[in-house]
Formats: structure tokens, sequence, C-alpha cells
């Protein structure tokens, strides 16, 4: 008998390569998809991109079950059982079971469970920090019918918050803006409260934690540039046409802009890009390819074979 | 010297010292345990690490009088109120932004008005070529 990992530890072994390879491989893609992506309605975009967000993840779930789907066959004798015709390499099977794990396999384990855990732990604790942050300042702040009114000069205007939202309002922002704009600004952030943005973003964070930093940064800033895309767009009835929105988005920024520390031609923010797609963009209806999912049920045993094969490489 | 935790959190019962502070000017445990006290129960020690905490966290500055600290606020309301939205602005964009939170417009972003001036043009040349259609 082979002195190999046993199920637990070949799954959570399988499971951890495989979010990691795929989220490289979402790496390594994403440049690519992003234009595809830009052409797609904001509303389905903010979706298309938590989809992607998610997918090492799906991915992984599924190869995790064709990998172990000829076994599942195999119990109630709906295909032959192949594990004893070839014993060259170890086998993924729940029919005869899976070995003991070797000390190298749990060491292994350990290390990727320690490591992934610290990962967790470390965006945890800063997603608990914010909820704090956001705390203590609604607390100098006032309450309202619908927003929170906090004592300060400068021009703000944001929703705070995970689970429940609010909007936040400076008495800066409350004495500059007309009242026509106030309302297309109270509307744009309860958008954001109505379409959970917040949950979203800080959901997209926890599935990406395994791609690369540089593309991480990219797929979230994308993420929140649709969110902001779509609550614009939710404004757009209220402001009067995408020309007065766009106007509004500038009106406030040159309000409460600062003095310029970026280099000529440079803006940090997504204004811009905001502005554009606001003025020119029409997109095209959205299509779905739910459909094509069951056809993915094919690739069973050579996801089988694979993984097997994987597996005699890496534990001989 | 207390060194100033960033970013700046306050609790509830931090924010009700912090509070009365502003109120009377200055006080030590014993005179702020008896105004917190007169609601609901605090132990006296509960108040003493409170202020403690809030010394660390660069919010109040004490000195010693007659064997006890007397604690006074370092900035006033308002000016707290300053740090924690210039804090909260750059929690917005910056190294790391907090998902939950969503600004009409991204004020703490470096700005050049010129892009400014950019897209107002182009708002301006879209008005018009739609009026000449």
């Amino acid at each position: 008998m082979h002195h190999g990992p046993g199920l637990v530890v070949v799954t959570s072994l399988l499971a951890a390569g495989l979010v990691a390879a795929y989220s490289h491989g979402l790496g390594l893609a994403y440049p690519q998809l992003r234009s595809h992506l830009t052409r797609v309605a904001p509303e389905s975009r903010a979706r298309l991109l938590c989809f992607v967000a998610g997918l090492p993840w799906m991915l992984a779930l599924e190869t995790l079950l064709l990998t172990f789907l000829p076994s599942f066959i195999t119990i109630p004798n709906l295909i032959e059982d192949h594990c004893l015709p070839h014993s060259h390499h170890p086998h993924l099977c729940l029919r005869h079971g899976l070995w003991a794990p070797s000390w190298q396999a749990w060491t292994l384990l350990a290390a990727l469970g320690l490591a992934g855990g610290a990962l967790c732990l470390r965006w945890l604790h800063r997603i608990l920090a914010g909820q704090r942050q956001i705390r203590t300042l609604l607390r100098f702040g006032k309450t309202t019918e619908n927003f929170h009114l906090l004592p300060s000069p400068r021009i703000l205007a944001f929703s705070a918050g995970l689970l429940r939202p609010c909007t936040v309002m400076s008495s800066g922002a409350l004495s500059s803006l007309e009242e026509r704009d106030l309302k297309v600004v109270l509307i744009h952030e309860a958008a954001h409260a109505q379409r959970r943005d917040a949950l979203r973003l800080v959901l997209g964070e926890a599935l990406l934690m395994a791609v690369p930093d540089r593309l991480r940064r990219m797929l979230i800033e994308d993420l929140a540039l649709a969110c902001e895309e779509s609550c614009d767009r939710a404004a757009l009835p209220h402001a009067g046409g995408p020309e007065r929105m766009a106007e509004i988005l500038m009106r406030v920024q040159r309000l409460g802009m600062v003095s310029p520390k970026g280099l000529p031609g440079v803006t940090g923010s997504q204004l811009s890009l905001r502005v554009r797609a606001l003025l020119e963009e029409s997109y095209p209806p959205s299509r779905t390819w739910i459909w094509a999912t069951p056809l993915l049920l094919l690739l069973a045993t050579p996801v089988h074979h694979s993984a097997e094969t994987l597996l005699h490489i890496l534990i001989p | 010297m207390p060194t100033p935790l960033s970013p700046l959190t306050l609790g509830d019962l931090e924010m009700e010292v912090l509070e009365h502070l502003w109120h009377i000017g200055a006080g030590d445990v014993r005179t702020v345990h008896l105004a917190l006290s007169e609601g609901r129960k605090h132990h006296p020690n509960t108040i003493q690490s409170t202020l403690d905490r809030l010394f660390r966290k660069g919010l109040l500055k004490r000195k010693k009088l007659c064997r006890a600290f007397v604690y006074t606020p370092q900035f006033n309301r308002e000016e707290l109120t300053a740090r924690l939205v210039e804090e909260t602005l750059h929690r917005i964009k910056g190294a790391a932004p907090l998902p939950m939170l969503a600004a009409f417009v991204d004020l703490a972003a470096a700005q050049d008005p010129s892009v400014l001036d950019e897209l107002q043009q182009f708002l301006e040349d879209r008005r018009s070529a739609r009026r000449s259609v």
C-alpha cells in the first residue's frame, strides 16, 4: 500500500493549488479581458467583475468536483472500476479509500494553512479597523432623515458602512451646492447603499486575495468604477440627463478640489472616465452564457486523470 | 510621550469621556467618574483606563496635581472632526483604500484643473454638436 496523502490532505492541497493557479491565470488574462469588459453596461459589468473575482474559486471547486466525479459514478457501478488495471500512480478514488498522509504532506498543508490564515486575518483586521474608523467619524455627525451631517467645511458626500451603509454629507457640501444638485448627490449615494456596493467590493477583495497585487488593484478599481457609473446612471432621471449629471460631477469636484499635486494632465480619480462614460457610451444588451455550463461535465475524465498524474509527480 | 495611533478610532465610552472633558475643560478620574456614573454604573478603573487610552492616542494632555492626573483635551471638537475627515478622505483612495467608503467624487486624489477644463470643453462641444443637428 502506498504511503501517500489521505482525502482531506489531497483535497485541501488540490484546492489550494487550484485556487493559486487559477488566480495567477486570472491575473495574466485580465488585462486582455479588460478591454472587452469596458464595452459592457456598468450594471452588468459590476456583476460580471464580481463573477470574474469569484472565478478562481468557482473553477477550483468545479475542478475538484470533476476530479472526483469518476469516483462518484464508480460507487453505484455506473462505470467500471478503473483503479486496479493501472497501478503506476496514486488514485483519487473514494471507493478504495485514500492512503494515510505522509508527514511531508501534513507539513505542506500546515504551511499553506498558516500562510492563508495569516493573509485572511490581515485582511479581516483591515476591514474591521475601517468599520471602526467609520463608526468614529459618524459619532461626530448628526443623524438627519436621509443622511449623516458632518460638521466640516470640506465638500464631502460619500456612502460609508458595510452591511447598513449610510450617506454622509458635510455642512460644507450643504451650504455650497444647490438643492437640485444635492438631491442628485443623495440619490447617487443612496444607490450605492441599495446596490450593496460596499459589500460587493469587500467580497471582491476577499475573493481576489490570491491574485497578484497589481492586478488585484486593477480589478478592484474597475469594479469600483463600474459601481460609480451604475450609481451615476441611477441618478440620471433626477439630474435631467447625462450632460447635467456630468456637470454636477465636475462642479462638486471643482468645489472640493484641493491644490493640485499631480503631474500635468494626470488625475488620480475616476472622474474623467465617469464623465466620458456618461457622455459617450451606449452599451449593447448583455448576453448570458449560463446554458453552456453542463458541457463542463465532458471534462470530468481528463481532469481526473490529470490530477492523478499531477499527484504522482508531486508525491511519487 | 504618547504616540497617536493611526487611523484614529473611538469607542462609546471614549467618546463620552471626551465630550465631558470638552464640556468641563479639565478633570481627573474622580470628577469624570462622578459625572459619567449618573445614568449608569462605571467602575473608576474603567474610567481610568479610558482616560489613559485617550492619552496614549494623543487626544488628552495630563498633568500630575496632588498625586492625581488631571486630563485636558489636546484638540477641540472641530479640530478632531477635521482630522477624522482628512483621515477618512485618504482611506477613500490612496495606498489602502477602504471598500466600504464610496465618495461622490474623489477629493483625496491628486487633481489637475486642466483635466476638468478639458472635460468641460468636451461637454460644451457635445452640447453644441447636439444643437447643430
